[in-house]
């Protein structure tokens, strides 16, 4: 099993006044190795917060969460910075690339911590084939803001999979694109989920993305409720 | 490993490029606070490379120097110092006068006259052979000031009145003298360069002596002193230094008998005589010759003025062993010759009228009676005239109407007989009486015998060596000053420009520094995504913090390089602004700019420094963020505390307050102290501002209620940004502060001088002279004396005895190592209650004045052993770097350091350069000074026009003392207008820091409005008219600039509130509230002229890019 969440809760205090917000009531579900998981729900309903719990960006108030049979919860900071940084992509809504960055370098960005001597050369292959894979072939010195929205949440789907993560979690990733460049997209992420042998993790309003994936989960008052498998 | 640091460093380029406008806007705050920094240090060394400069020219290359503290030696003591020293001793007269141009009119100007030989000036450099001076010629050369104050050049005459100098002590009876001056007519030879010698002193200031150098056997024929000098110059020596103990070791060897002034000579009966060139054996060489022989015989004579109604004799105190016939102390021995004149036989009374030196100084007869014991004959031993010293004017004069005794003498009453005796007798005493009753009498502080008698054992010159080795020539007042080390350390450890201008500048570099800091923290807070995604792909804080800090490192070190050099600029500005526009702090002081590597690179490296750790703390609070809080890009969450957490702060603003406001109590108990001044206003700004940052944190909103005005919508904003909001108001408020406290502390002169609480002490006029006085003037006898006899009724004096020493006031740049020590009658200042106290250790009952703690007498509150001394505030911090209730050590007359304790500060007087003790204690210190050469003069109730009457009489009456008159309240201004040149400085610095601050507002304004446009151009779409957002967001901005001068004028308040209760009439409410007013016209412009900026442009285009 790759993931294992059991019973996870979350909860907030409001800014400024004190008052406390149970955003995850309890979720409870398991993602095996290459599996696909979409989870949808409305706004506000904490979607981001169980992917931020997931890719180690927070931590739970309950509840226990497994990754590879270790538990999260154990690990010190460095150890999540090092695990995130191996195990997990991102892609986001904005694609967040950096503007004073070349597509090539953004790419090659996750890499910098955990890269060895001598395999460099080889990691920066992997990058400009990811960008080649992603339509970007010939954009590798280009600046972010040369780019269409598209071809941006292309580069952010690269450079999320540079390290080779075994679990890429994605927040909304064609939230931002209009319907065709979203389709392009979710069609590009899906097949990338098989090539790269990845899991995937979308929280996503777009029902045609979701369709695409094995297991499609509504999360509502805090609960994760089943909608799938297709 | 290289590709990845590659990428690392390209990236941190790449952003730099990027974001170059914000980079350039942060590079510049550190570039400010660098360049500030920089300056200040720079301006420090310029100065102090200056004065080092200016003392290695006064001394040359002399390194130790001996002034005899009184009396004169002879010159050949030069030479057998230097063959034991191997090295060149050259001796010189030093004398003061008064200098003035012949065939010139002009008022005559006070000089140091300067007795040298040519080979004074090969102690010094300069370019070609030494000059020379001919005596046959009667040349001289000049200062460049003198030259400059008389109008003189070479080839013109210059006429000097060079103070006489006495072996006898002024106040002593014999040594009174009307002839106090002597004339000397001399070609000016050239103006002497400063780096031949020029700028020589003693003194451990920088002011430029007026010196005129004379040939030194010219001078000494002159005054009488024919081969002797008073100073001493030893030259380094290559190789080995000189050490102190090597020349106190070589002074104690070659000392002789001539040299402290003793003779030693065959006496009569198997007996050596010990005299004295002072008159009176002093007390030390008394000491020692009865360490040699304990039975020595003392003889004491005296000039009396009636003896048995004979006129002006000669009577003797003799050793009861020297007697012919045992005498009580009440009996009396007469000569035949006093017998037949005045009809005398054995058991007849005879009185004995003779001078006395009063306690004030006033000359007193007194008067003594005596039974003749019996009659001797005139021939007899005991009243042998060999056995009577040499009173000058007196027993070196051929018939008694030649004599020129100083004190008043009736020529009339010297009758034929008289004259025929004197002729015949000599200064033979015609009476003898025994040593006791004589001591009783004449004994004074200068020594109790004229004549000592050692029983002989052998030659007299072995007797002569013996008495030698048993005394200490520093005792004697001949001691070696390492000169060159002593003006290199006054130099370097004067006044601190560096510190003083780093000091003043810290509100402007930390302006700067919270400018630099603030953008650099903005510019991290638009790339929080950014470091979002960076801590989402796995990389670690310290990487995250690693890759935004080289960015800001680069962006420092660009700054502060930048800025560095900025700083040089700076430095010079300031340099050449000191030698104009600020002319008077730096007195007469020849300032340069000197660039200094170290300075400039510790600059550099400091305001880097500075610029990376408020960096760092900028990247530390953003990297801390959660990371999900960064990817959302929203200001940090944790800034919006709990209620709970804004009491906290408001509870430490008012703790920081009233922290403030004690501690601004206690410097005012103690005089006002920098450190005391930075603290107290530093605590006063953080605890305004705690309350300012504790009272926007949010409160919950009400739930419903009309929406929002502008004021409201201003106020609501304000609070978002509270971190933007206080960093505003702190930027601004150190300037305000600054121009605030400083403009308040400005002088200004009083407003009724002649109040005994002011800083004249209520006395019209200052005297000082150039001989001694050794009268009192009080005493109507003194005043007909000396043609003083129709002054006003009303006025009176205070004299002051004066031990000339270095400048301690501010005057002066250097620190006063041996300050110039000042002799007063504590009572005489007690009763009037005169001038104000900034501090006093002890307090008196009754509101009793401070004065009487110099009155340190058995019981008193000062340490037994130590003196008690006061001095005027400024001097005691600025130039002693000391406070009241601080030790100093006060070097007295044998060059032993004796410690004082200063009771009081006084406050704002004309007291300034001087350190004050009371004159009991003063002649403790210097026992043989003599006689008064200042005097305050109390004038009550005079009109100004009185008061110069007055001032010309006394300058013409005392003229031939080279009395200077000048008037309290002048004095005081000079004063004045020094401390007030350094608060125009620091006005000119505190203003820089609020052009800073208005100029770093100003940017955060513009800042925050662009990075807002997105909700102006909002603002517009909905339809809220352009007028209202205009009013809304000037309001907003309104608000920060009324809270930067609130608080920084309360800071100033808090910090200038005892000054204001104990003095309210001296704060210059007017200088104030036009600052005041200048701030807030400024700000409100520039405001304005933002907020219009800002509201221009395409607004709906920057809402379609939304």
């Amino acid at each position: 099993m790759l993931l294992s969440l059991t019973d996870v809760k979350k909860t907030y205090l409001t800014p400024g006044y004190g008052e406390r917000r149970e955003v995850l009531k309890g979720i409870t579900f398991d993602l095996e190795e290459r599996g696909t998981l979409a989870v949808t729900g409305p706004s506000g309903s904490g979607k981001s917060t169980l992917l931020h719990l997931i890719g180690l960006l927070d931590s739970a108030d309950a509840g226990e969460i497994k990754f590879k049979d270790k538990t999260v919860a154990a690990m010190g900071e460095a150890e999540r910075d090092r695990f995130r940084n191996r195990e997990i992509g991102f892609v986001f809504q904005l694609h967040y690339l950096l503007p004073q960055h070349t597509l090539l370098d953004n790419v090659l960005l996750p890499a910098l911590p955990g890269a060895r001597r001598g395999d460099w050369p080889e990691i920066e292959k992997r990058a400009r084939r990811l960008l080649e894979r992603t339509g970007l072939k010939g954009f590798e010195r280009a600046l972010p803001g040369e780019l269409s929205g598209g071809e941006r949440q292309r580069a952010a789907l690269a450079r999320a999979l540079v390290n080779s993560p075994s679990l890429l979690l994605a927040d909304e990733p064609t939230g931002s694109l209009d319907r065709d460049t979203a389709l392009s997209v979710a069609g590009l992420l899906r097949e990338l989920n098989r090539e790269e042998n990845t899991a995937l993790v979308v929280v996503t309003h777009s029902d045609e993305l979701a369709r695409g994936l094995d297991r499609v989960r509504r999360l509502e008052n805090g609960l994760l409720k089943p909608l799938g498998p297709r | 490993m290289f590709a990845r640091l590659s990428l690392t460093l390209r990236s941190a380029l790449q952003s730099l490029a990027h974001y170059r406008r914000r980079y350039a806007a942060v590079a510049a705050g550190a570039m400010l606070a660098a360049a500030l920094l920089t300056g200040s240090l720079l301006t420090g060394a310029s100065v102090r490379g200056s004065l080092e400069a200016q003392a290695a020219r006064r001394t040359g290359t002399i390194e130790y120097a001996l002034r005899s503290s009184d009396g004169f030696f002879p010159a050949s003591l030069a030479a057998r110092l230097g063959a034991r020293l191997k090295t060149a001793v050259t001796p010189a007269l030093a004398l003061t006068g008064e200098a003035g141009a012949a065939g010139r009119g002009g008022p005559p100007r006070r000089v140091a006259v300067l007795g040298v030989p040519d080979s004074f000036f090969t102690l010094f450099g300069g370019e070609g052979p030494a000059p020379t001076l001919s005596p046959a010629e009667r040349t001289a050369f000049v200062s460049e000031a003198v030259s400059r104050a008389l109008d003189c050049r070479p080839g013109d005459e210059i006429v000097l009145r060079v103070e006489r100098p006495g072996l006898l002590p002024a106040e002593s009876v014999a040594g009174r003298t009307d002839e106090r001056f002597f004339p000397l007519r001399l070609k000016t030879a050239g103006v002497l360069p400063a780096e031949r010698g020029a700028l020589f002193g003693l003194a451990n200031d920088q002011a430029v002596p007026l010196n005129v150098f004379v040939p030194w056997e010219l001078l000494a024929r002159s005054a009488g002193l024919r081969g002797k000098a008073n100073l001493l110059l030893a030259k380094d020596r290559a190789g080995a230094r000189l050490s102190a103990e090597e020349l106190a070791l070589a002074l104690k060897s070659e000392m002789r008998p001539a040299d402290y002034g003793i003779e030693v000579r065959e006496g009569t009966g198997e007996r050596v005589e010990v005299r004295d060139d002072r008159l009176f054996v002093r007390p030390v060489v008394e000491a020692a010759a009865r360490d040699m022989d304990p039975a020595a015989r003392g003889r004491l004579v005296y000039f009396v003025n009636r003896l048995g109604g004979a006129p002006y004799s000669f009577a003797a105190a003799v050793d009861p062993a020297d007697l012919p016939v045992p005498l009580k102390d009440d009996e009396i021995i007469v000569s035949d010759w006093l017998a037949a004149d005045r009809k005398l036989r054995p058991g007849s009374e005879v009185s004995l009228a003779y001078f006395y030196v009063a306690d004030d100084a006033a000359l007193a007869e007194k008067e003594a009676r005596f039974s003749v014991r019996a009659v001797l004959p005139q021939t007899h031993p005991v009243f042998d005239a060999r056995l009577t010293p040499d009173f000058p004017g007196l027993t070196d004069e051929a018939e008694c109407r030649s004599w020129q005794a100083g004190v008043p003498v009736d020529f009339s009453r010297i009758r034929p007989k008289d004259e025929a005796f004197w002729r015949r007798f000599r200064a033979a005493p015609k009476a003898v009486i025994g040593l006791a009753a004589g001591r009783r009498l004449w004994a004074n502080r200068y020594g109790e015998s004229t004549s000592l008698f050692l029983r002989s054992r052998g030659r007299w010159f072995d007797h002569a060596a013996a008495l030698v080795k048993r005394l200490d020539p520093a005792g004697l007042g001949y001691s070696f000053v390492p000169l060159r080390a002593e003006a290199a350390a006054a130099a370097g450890s004067g006044l601190d420009f560096t510190g003083l201008f780093a000091g003043l500048g810290f509100f402007a570099v930390a302006a700067g520094l919270l400018l630099a800091a603030f953008l650099f923290s903005a510019a991290v807070a638009d790339r929080r995504r950014e470091l979002g995604l960076l801590r989402a792909a796995g990389l670690s804080r310290g990487l995250v913090f690693a890759r935004l800090g080289l960015e800001g490192a680069v962006t420092a070190l660009a700054g502060c390089a930048a800025g560095a050099a900025l700083g040089a600029a700076f430095a010079g500005l300031m340099i050449l602004l000191l030698k104009t526009l600020f002319s008077g702090t730096i007195g007469e002081g020849d300032i340069g700019f000197y660039f200094s590597w170290t300075h400039f690179a510790a600059g550099l490296a400091l305001s880097f420094i500075f610029s990376l750790a408020v960096f760092a703390l900028a990247l530390i609070r953003e990297t801390r963020r959660p990371i999900g809080g960064l990817l959302s890009g929203a200001p940090d969450g944790r800034r919006r505390m709990k209620k709970a957490r804004r009491w906290r702060r408001l509870a430490a603003g008012i703790l920081l307050i009233g922290f403030a406001f004690v501690l601004t109590l206690g410097f005012q108990k103690k005089g006002i102290d920098p450190g005391y001044f930075f603290a107290a206003s530093a605590a006063s700004l953080a605890g305004l501002l705690f309350l300012l940052d504790g009272a926007l944190v949010r409160s919950r909103p009400a739930r419903a209620g009309l929406p929002p005005g502008n004021a409201a919508r201003a106020l609501a904003a304000l609070r978002l940004n509270r971190g933007r909001t206080v960093t505003g108001v702190l930027v601004l408020s150190l300037g305000v502060f600054l121009v605030a406290a400083v403009g308040a502390n400005t002088y200004s002169l009083p407003a009724d001088p002649s109040r005994r609480d002011t800083g004249t002490g209520g006395f019209a006029l200052w005297v000082e002279t150039a001989a001694p006085v050794a009268d009192n003037l009080n005493d109507p006898a003194a005043r007909a004396r000396l043609g003083l006899d129709d002054l006003p009724a009303g006025v009176s004096f205070v004299p002051m005895r004066v031990r000339a020493g270095d400048d301690a006031s501010c005057l002066n740049l250097n620190l006063a190592r041996n300050p110039e020590v000042t002799g007063v009658d504590p009572a005489a200042l007690a009763s009037r209650k005169a001038f104000a106290f900034a501090a006093s250790v002890f307090r008196f009952p009754g509101g009793a004045s401070p004065w009487r703690a110099l009155d340190n007498g058995p019981g008193g509150q000062v340490p037994a052993g130590q003196a008690a001394a006061i001095a005027d505030e400024e001097s005691l911090t600025w130039n002693l770097g000391l406070a009241a209730g601080d030790r100093i050590a006060i070097r007295d007359e044998s060059g032993r350091e004796r410690s004082a304790l200063f009771v009081a500060a006084l406050s704002n007087s004309l007291f300034q350069g001087s350190v004050i003790v009371s004159e009991d204690e003063f002649l403790r210190l210097y026992p043989s000074s003599s006689g008064y050469t200042r005097f305050l003069v109390d004038a009550r109730g005079f009109s100004a026009a009185d008061r110069d009457a007055l001032a010309a009489t006394l300058r013409d009456r005392l003229r031939p003392f080279g009395a200077d008159v000048e008037s309290a309240e002048a004095r005081l201004f000079r004063y004045n207008r020094v401390a007030d040149t350094y608060l125009l400085m620091f006005l000119v610095l505190g203003g820089l820091g609020l052009l800073i601050g208005i100029g770093g507002f100003g940017v955060l304004v513009r800042r925050d409005l662009v990075s807002r446009r997105g909700e102006i151009a909002l603002m517009r779409a909905v339809g809220i008219p352009a007028r209202d957002v205009f009013r809304s967001l000037l309001a907003e901005q309104f608000i920060v600039l009324a809270a930067a001068l609130a608080v920084g004028l309360s800071a100033s308040l808090v910090a200038l509130l005892p000054a204001a209760i104990k003095a309210p009439g001296r704060l210059p409410w007017a200088i104030l509230i036009c600052l005041f007013a200048v701030m807030a016209v400024g700000g409100f412009l520039w405001v304005r002229r933002s907020v219009r900026g800002a509201l221009g442009g395409d607004l709906i285009g920057v809402l379609k890019n939304e």
